[in-house]
This record gives C-alpha cells, structure tokens and sequence, in this order.
C-alpha cells in the first residue's frame, strides 16, 4: 500500500511541467491586470511588519532593531504556514474539477498549492532582506543554513497538507477546523515574540506547539546564528514521523477520494 | 504494446449525507459504540458498474453505448485512472489520453498562446512537445493575431476551434473521448473533420462514448453496450446497435 502512494508521488513529482505552471499561473491570476502584480504581496507584508514593529517594539520594550527582524520573518514565515495548512485543508475539494477532467496522480495538486505558497514566501522574502539591512543583521556563513531550514519547513508543510487534505476531502469539518484553529495557534507560537520573553513557568505552551521549531529553524539562521542540534533533530524527525503518517493515511484514501469530492 | 483490460470491474459510489461527513458524527459513534449513528450515519451506495471484463488491443475502435447514466462516463473514468474500481482489476499499458470536457482548463483571462501552453499540459503534452506544435496548432485555428488576445474577447466558435486544435494535438496510445468533439462553424467543419480523422488513426487504442450515431458509426469497429453498469453486448459495432435497439425498445414496451 504504502508502495503505491510513493509511487504517486514520485509521479506526482514527474509532472513538474504541470504543477510548476499552474502554481504560477495562479499567484499570476490573482494579480492579473494589476500594475504591481505579485508585488502586492511585498507591500502588504512591508506594511504589516512597520507598523507591528512600530507599536510591538513599544509594548514588549524592545528594541527596534532588534524587534524588527524577528518579527518580519516570524510573520513571513507564518503566513507560509498557515496558507499552505488553511488552504491545504480543502486541497483536493478545490481541485475536484481537474481531478475528474485530467488523470494525474493526486498529490500533484499538493505540488501544485506548496508552489504557489513558495511564490509568495519569495515574494515575501524580499522584505526580510531589506529588514536585515535597515536593522544592520549580521550576515554570517550560519546565515546560509536558512536554505536547509527551509527545505524542513516545506517538506514538513508537503506532508501536513498531504494529510490534511486527504482527511477534508472526506471530513468536510476539516477546513473549517484548521481554518479556526490556525488563528489561535498564532497566538500561541511565538511569531513575534520569542521563547526566552515568557516566565519559564508559561514555556511549555511554545514548546509543545510543533510550529514552533519550524519557525525558529528558520528564523535563528535569518538572525545570524546556528540553530542547535536538538532543533534539527526535532524538525527531521517531525519530517520522517509525519511523512509516514501521511503516506499512510492516503494510501487509504487515495483509492476513494475521487468519489468523494 | 498498448492494451486495456477489465477483469470483473465494479464501481460503487458512496453518496455521503452531510452528517457522515462530519467528523464529530464519526467520533460520537465511535464512543457510542455506533448507536447514536444508527441511520443517519449511513451513506447510500450507487452502483456504476457491475462485473465489467474486456481486453482492447491495438486497432480497436471501440464505441460505449447506452443511455444517461448507464455507466458510460464512469467506465472511461476508470480507464482513465481517476476512478479506482471497488472490486475487479482495471490494466492499462500506454500513454492515456482523456477528452472528456474539450474546453476544460482553458482559462478565460490567459491568451490564446498562453491557452494552448494550459491546455496542453494538462492534456499530458511536455513543454518542449507544445512548443513544437504551437505553430501548426496556430495555423489550423485561423486565429491569427488574436491568438496573443485574451480568450474572453473570443466567440464561443472561435474558443471551440481553438479547444479543439488543442485536443487533437495529443499523441496518446489509448485516447479516451466522451461525448465527441465538435468544431465551431459550418465553414470549419471539412477541415475539423480531416483533422479527427488523422487524429483518431494515429491512437492505437481509441475509446469514445457518444450519443451520435453517425459519428460512432463513422470511427468505430466495435461496440460495447452498457446498461445500468452491466455490460449486456461486445462485438461488431453493427451487431452492437442491433443489440441496443432490442433493450431499448423492450425497455420502452414493458
């Protein structure tokens, strides 16, 4: 069973031609027309981050320019989370059409929207580099280990909405749930706060919260530091638990699902 | 080698209520031990096909017959791989083509260049395969400079020619057609149908379910007859009507 959903997608991954241009071609519709296209994700985000910086800064007393940075990439970094999870969760609903026009493997429309996201993440990416000049981040050669910790965080994303997918297309409850929790979840996960701000009574609720090693394996590199081992182990390991899971759930429902959108 | 073969093919549909759907109605039954659930938990099942068995080999035209909802689309589905059967297997060797709905994936605000980029991958086609047919798929439509206009400043004839040209441009070993394909105006029609002609020959294995019997008639040799998801008839397209009209007409008296 399991061997079958591999199969799926490694040629879910064959069709790259497909998925890497519809992925496109959506982040290109919704910006159609407009004469800053996609850059409006940019100043969206630029705007968001100088006035969370603005006010935050004040009330945590933190400052500036070290405030700054942390926030833009915990909030650029969780904006690709909780839009690949939220609209992940109705992945294969959304997609119903195509699935029952064109006989492709089905994890390529989780291809398809985690490449629409890292478009936007790119796009996004643009604001924490001009952050990092404003605030005078020093870039060392630990500041390169953001490459590994973004390819953890995709994978990671990759089989979350793999999972969550398959599950919504058969609970319908699904999207709504992920839609409300995701919300509260970013109250919880410290996307512009760090660990090391809560009393050492109230840490657990960062710690227990996987989002938040996902986020910090990218964020420390940003910052200029090496993350630690334990937080790679962490991350690989939600990497191969998580894919097993996934794997394993659809491979169930993979023979299904077609009926049920 | 191409071939498709049914052995012993059933397709059943789950029609889910809203409440199975829920996953609190799910896990309250769980904890109930299924007795809350009781009726309003269960989904209705829908039987498409029922023991279908067949084997296609390369030269077979082979034409689906029956009437709405008799399985003809559910069949093409599964051939196709998009439906998984329930019980029975379902063996297909060579590279499938699916046209089921011509204009399917053409995106109104895109141009018609960009169109015949969409469509072409989704129908399965590479890049590098589009681009070194978008000359000739050009060409046919007659579109000319409006090819670099979005399509919804189109007619509906010219949206359906360019569907079309994009569709025949496949190479596939099994082509599966549902509901024919059709070419916009009159004037275009002698050409459109060259263009079938050469498209459906080149198909090792062709499939097609339509309600138009000159156009079956006309492409192929052999006829499967379907009637509430049981395969009652397979054999020469001719024999095949014969038999249709029979169930037809005995249905219609009875």
């Amino acid at each position: 069973m399991l061997k079958i959903a591999s199969s799926d997608i490694i040629n879910g991954l064959r069709r790259a031609d497909l998925w890497l241009f519809l992925g496109w071609h959506d982040v290109r519709q919704r910006y159609r027309r407009s004469i800053l296209g996609p850059f409006w994700i940019t100043i969206a985000s630029a705007f968001f981050i100088g006035f969370m910086t603005l006010v935050y800064s004040s009330l945590f007393r933190q400052d500036i320019a070290t405030f700054m940075p942390l926030a833009a990439t915990g909030l650029i970094i969780w904006g690709f989370i909780s839009g690949s999870l939220v609209e992940g969760a109705s992945v294969f609903i959304a997609s119903s059409a195509t699935i029952k026009q064109i006989p492709a493997p089905l994890p390529l429309h989780v291809f398809r929207l985690i490449w629409q996201q890292v478009i936007f993440l790119l796009h996004n990416a643009t604001v924490i580099v001009l952050v990092m000049i404003i605030a005078k981040v020093h870039v060392t050669w630990a500041t390169l280990l953001v490459i590994p910790g973004l390819l953890l965080v995709t994978l990671n994303l990759t089989w979350m909405v793999l999972f969550i997918g398959s599950l919504g297309a058969r609970f319908r409850d699904v999207p709504v749930i992920v839609g409300t929790f995701m919300p509260a979840l970013f109250l919880g996960t410290p996307v512009f706060w760090q660990v090391s701000f809560l009393p050492p009574d109230r840490r657990w609720v960062a710690f227990v919260n996987p989002f938040t090693y996902l986020l910090e394996i990218v964020r420390i590199p940003v910052l200029g530091t090496a993350p630690s081992i334990g937080l790679w182990s962490v991350c690989i390991a939600m990497t191969v638990v998580g894919w097993i899971i996934a794997l394993f759930y659809y491979s169930r429902a993979r023979g299904q699902l077609a009926y049920w959108i | 080698m191409s071939i498709v073969e049914a052995r012993d093919v059933s397709v059943s549909y789950p029609v889910f209520t809203s409440s199975a759907r829920s996953l609190k109605n799910k896990l309250l039954s769980r904890t109930t031990g299924g007795r809350v659930a009781g009726k309003s938990s269960r989904y209705a099942e829908i039987q498409a096909l029922e023991n279908v068995s067949f084997r296609f080999e390369p030269g077979d035209r082979v034409a689906l017959i029956g009437h709405n909802g008799s399985g003809k689309s559910t069949l093409l589905r599964v051939m196709a791989g998009i439906y998984h059967p329930a019980s029975g297997s379902m063996h297909v060797e060579g590279r499938v083509a699916a046209l089921f709905d011509t204009a399917f994936g053409m995106d109104q605000e895109s141009t018609g260049y960009e169109n015949i980029l969409l469509r072409g991958l989704y129908l399965g086609l590479t890049r590098a395969e589009i681009e070194s047919q978008a000359d000739d798929i050009a060409e046919f439509t007659e579109l000319g400079e409006f090819l670099d206009m979005p399509i919804r400043t189109y007619s509906a004839g010219m949206v359906a020619r360019l569907a079309f040209a994009i569709s025949t441009a496949v190479n596939a070993d099994v082509l599966l057609v549902d509901e024919g394909i059709g070419a916009g105006d009159a004037a275009f029609v002698a050409k459109a149908n060259k263009r079938l002609i050469g498209f459906i020959e080149r198909a090792p294995i062709v499939v097609l379910s339509s309600h138009d019997p000159s156009m079956i008639k006309k492409f192929c040799t052999r006829g499967l007859v379907l009637q509430r998801g049981k395969l009652l008839f397979d054999g020469p397209i001719e024999d095949a009507y014969e038999h249709y009209d029979e169930v037809v007409g005995a249905s219609i008296s009875s």
